[in-house]
């Protein structure tokens, strides 16, 4: 690319294409980020889980929540997990979602949820199971938490969803 | 009085029928007719042209009316300046 007005060469191109005596209405179109656009869908969807009652994660009513990316630990069983540790260092919860420090918290392969309900955690003792956690072809999930830093949930979809399926498609694009 | 300038960083490059233009004012990229790149040609970014001045400019390179040209571009200006591709300023005076 260069500047149009320090490339002769270019405007006498332009003047090459122009018909002599027409001169059309100029025109200018704008280009727009593919990203821009995902990015601002992803977060109207993310406003009407928090605004819209029939939606299948939880209205929160007043205080809007906020969303972060946590990255799944793989163990050598082939079974995925948050680090209650990690998620400790940002989030403080005591709540059923919160794994704990030390725990770690199975996610469905497949399913993006959280793997099991109750007794969902595995504590450090056990985990890894024998294994080496690998940080190759990283997957995420998201942690989603409200104003008072409690985490309200886990994962991708199915109870305790952060956010539905449809819009984790594009949400996962950006967390 | 008031012209234009053409607004720094301004990048084009051919695209397909058409013209690519990037705005580092905006940030964005915008797609241009040939009539519009040549409104850009004829700027210069260190000096404003008045409306009349540009024109006068055009209708001799492209063998049209100044006062028709005039109508012609009326309508261009806000999108170029929105577009961050030129620049509204003082024309001083001789």
């Amino acid at each position: 690319m260069h500047s149009p007005v320090e490339m002769p060469t270019q405007k006498q191109a332009v003047r090459r294409k122009l018909v002599r005596g027409a001169f059309a209405a100029p025109a200018i179109l704008t280009v727009c980020s593919g990203n821009a656009i995902a990015a601002q869908s992803s977060l109207r969807c993310l406003a009407r889980h928090v605004t819209d009652g029939t939606n299948i994660t939880p209205k929160v009513v007043g205080v809007l929540d906020s969303w972060s990316r946590v990255q799944l630990f793989k163990a050598t069983d082939g079974k995925y997990y948050v680090s209650g540790t990690q998620v400790s260092l940002v989030y403080t919860s005591s709540n059923s979602w919160y794994p704990g420090v030390g725990n770690w918290l199975e996610i469905n392969n497949s399913t993006g949820a959280v793997a099991t309900t109750g007794a969902y955690t595995v504590p450090n003792s056990v985990m890894p199971p024998g294994a080496t956690l690998t940080y190759t072809s990283p997957r995420y999930v998201v942690v989603r938490f409200d104003a008072a830093g409690n985490v309200t949930g886990i994962g991708t979809a199915g109870s305790g969803a952060n956010v539905g399926a449809s819009c984790w498609t594009s949400f996962r694009a950006l967390v | 009085m008031t012209g234009f300038v053409l607004a720094p960083g301004v990048l084009t490059a051919p695209l397909g029928t058409g013209w690519a233009a990037y705005s580092a004012v905006s940030g964005e990229t915008h797609l241009l007719n040939d009539e519009s790149l040549a409104v850009l040609e004829a700027l210069h970014s260190d000096e404003p042209t008045t409306v009349a001045e540009l024109c006068s400019r055009l209708a001799a390179d492209h063998g049209v009316e100044a006062m028709a040209l005039a109508t012609t571009l009326q309508d261009c200006w806000r999108p170029l300046l929105e577009a961050g591709l030129v620049r509204h300023c003082a024309v001083p005076l001789a």
